[in-house]
């Protein structure tokens, strides 16, 4: 015989309705007492009735009921984050609260505030269609290159990327690539020290991180280990995200996380002049600072203090200056 | 060892007593939840605007939603815990909404 075991319900569901769900309950039976007052011709009731047997048809077990209303909730969240983040575009907006048969999962007020949020906080996936799907997290657009699993020539990446990839991602300099990467910055492989194959000492390096040509270092090396916890770099198709629901915190916490993206780019961008200045000089300096974690000294300066042979540190503030009066524009280049 | 199988038996009985009154129950927060799904669709339909739910609001009626969920799922195992130890039961016969 079958032990039954059995739990105690909590009566509460059974009773307390939340007093929104009441009102709304309460609406709605003030409302189907009008519909059967309207003057709408046969032919407009007729239609409202089929789309509501429809409806009912799709909704006609208590779990189908649970599921359409918290479908229904997630549009409401939006409408409240829209409310909340953008007040005066809510006032002033006139979108509908309706889906149409062009999109049937976003109403037109959700597509505005899904705009505004990829305009003013960060964009949001646009490779996706939008009309053909809901999404329960918040889709972000990843600003980084699937290194893992992307299929890509290395002319299409930036200097520093061309070589950083090549060097510290790859770590196989005795392909034909690495070979047509240098020449591309007319360098003879020989010129150059071999590669460690293992990682770089990241703790010795973690104390330099305030340094500025250890920092663009790292956050290079970040950047293409997609190791930044930033997720618009980290965010590949290949690997587990976090996904974030629509909340205004998450919102909020995004949008810093694309601001901080900046960082990484002025960096790369800092290396990137340094390239087109001296490679040969650059790739030594990056390739020394990966083997041994400090920046490498010639004979002069070996006993000069740390700060004192940190030319290229004026480089960097006037870079982050440029990179400043460009902030504005949204297009991130890699 | 007879004692502790009409132990077992009684416990059975009482436990599908006690299904059968949540059982019982059921409708009425089915009902509801029917009438507030219904209302959410006739809200919109009719071109009206209306006031929005605030987040808080959306939060407790998520949390309801969740307790419901979980009472669904209680009374379904109970149910079939039922059909095990009352062998008369025809399971195809009792429209109880699931």
């Amino acid at each position: 015989m079958a032990q039954v075991k059995t739990k105690i319900l909590n009566a509460r569901a059974v009773s307390n309705l939340p007093p929104v769900a009441r009102r709304l309950i309460e609406e709605n039976k003030q409302r189907r007492a009008g519909i059967l007052k309207t003057s709408d011709n046969f032919r407009g009731r007729l239609d409202k009735t089929v789309a509501y047997l429809r409806w009912k048809a799709d909704c006609n077990t208590i779990s189908d009921a649970i599921g359409y209303i918290a479908s229904e909730l997630e549009r409401e969240r939006l409408y409240a984050l829209y409310q909340k983040l953008f007040p005066k575009e809510w006032e002033k907006s006139s979108a509908s609260f309706k889906r149409t048969s062009y999109n049937e999962y976003h109403t037109e007020r959700e597509y505005e505030f899904i705009e505004l949020v990829s305009d003013r906080y960060f964009p949001l996936c646009s490779w996706l269609d939008w009309t053909d799907f809901r999404f329960d997290h918040i889709p972000i657009e990843p600003v980084n290159f699937d290194l893992c699993c992307g299929d890509y020539e290395w002319q299409e990446f930036r200097p520093c990327l061309q070589f950083g990839v090549a060097a510290f991602w790859w770590r196989n300099t005795d392909d034909e690539d690495w070979r047509d990467i240098l020449a591309h910055f007319g360098i003879e492989p020989d010129a150059l020290p071999p590669i460690c194959p293992e990682t770089p000492p990241f703790a010795l390096l973690e104390e330099q991180r305030g340094n500025p040509k250890i920092g663009r270092f790292l956050h290079l090396i970040e950047f293409i280990h997609h190791d930044t916890g930033n997720p618009f770099i980290d965010t590949t198709c290949c690997q587990p995200v976090d996904l974030y629901e629509w909340t205004e915190e998450n919102l909020e916490k995004l949008k810093n996380d694309y601001q901080a993206v900046g960082n990484y780019f002025a960096s790369m961008g800092s290396l990137d002049a340094s390239i087109e200045k001296n490679a040969l000089a650059t790739f030594k300096e990056l390739i020394g600072i990966w083997n041994t974690g400090r920046l490498p000294t010639n004979g002069r300066q070996r006993n000069l203090p740390f700060e004192a042979k940190d030319e290229g540190a004026g480089l960097l503030i006037n870079i982050l200056a440029d990179f400043d009066e460009r902030a504005d524009d949204p297009a991130l280049t890699l | 060892m007879k004692t502790k199988n009409k132990n077992v038996r009684r416990d059975a009985l009482d436990a599908s007593n006690e299904a059968l009154r949540r059982l019982a129950r059921a409708p009425e927060t089915a009902l509801q939840i029917y009438e507030f799904a219904e209302s959410l669709y006739m809200r919109d339909g009719g071109g009206a605007t209306g006031q929005r739910m605030s987040l808080a609001a959306i939060e407790q009626v998520n949390e309801y939603l969740r307790q419901t969920e979980n009472d669904v799922q209680a009374i379904k195992k109970q149910f079939q815990e039922l059909v095990a130890v009352e062998s008369g039961f025809q399971t195809e016969k009792i429209p109880i909404g699931f």
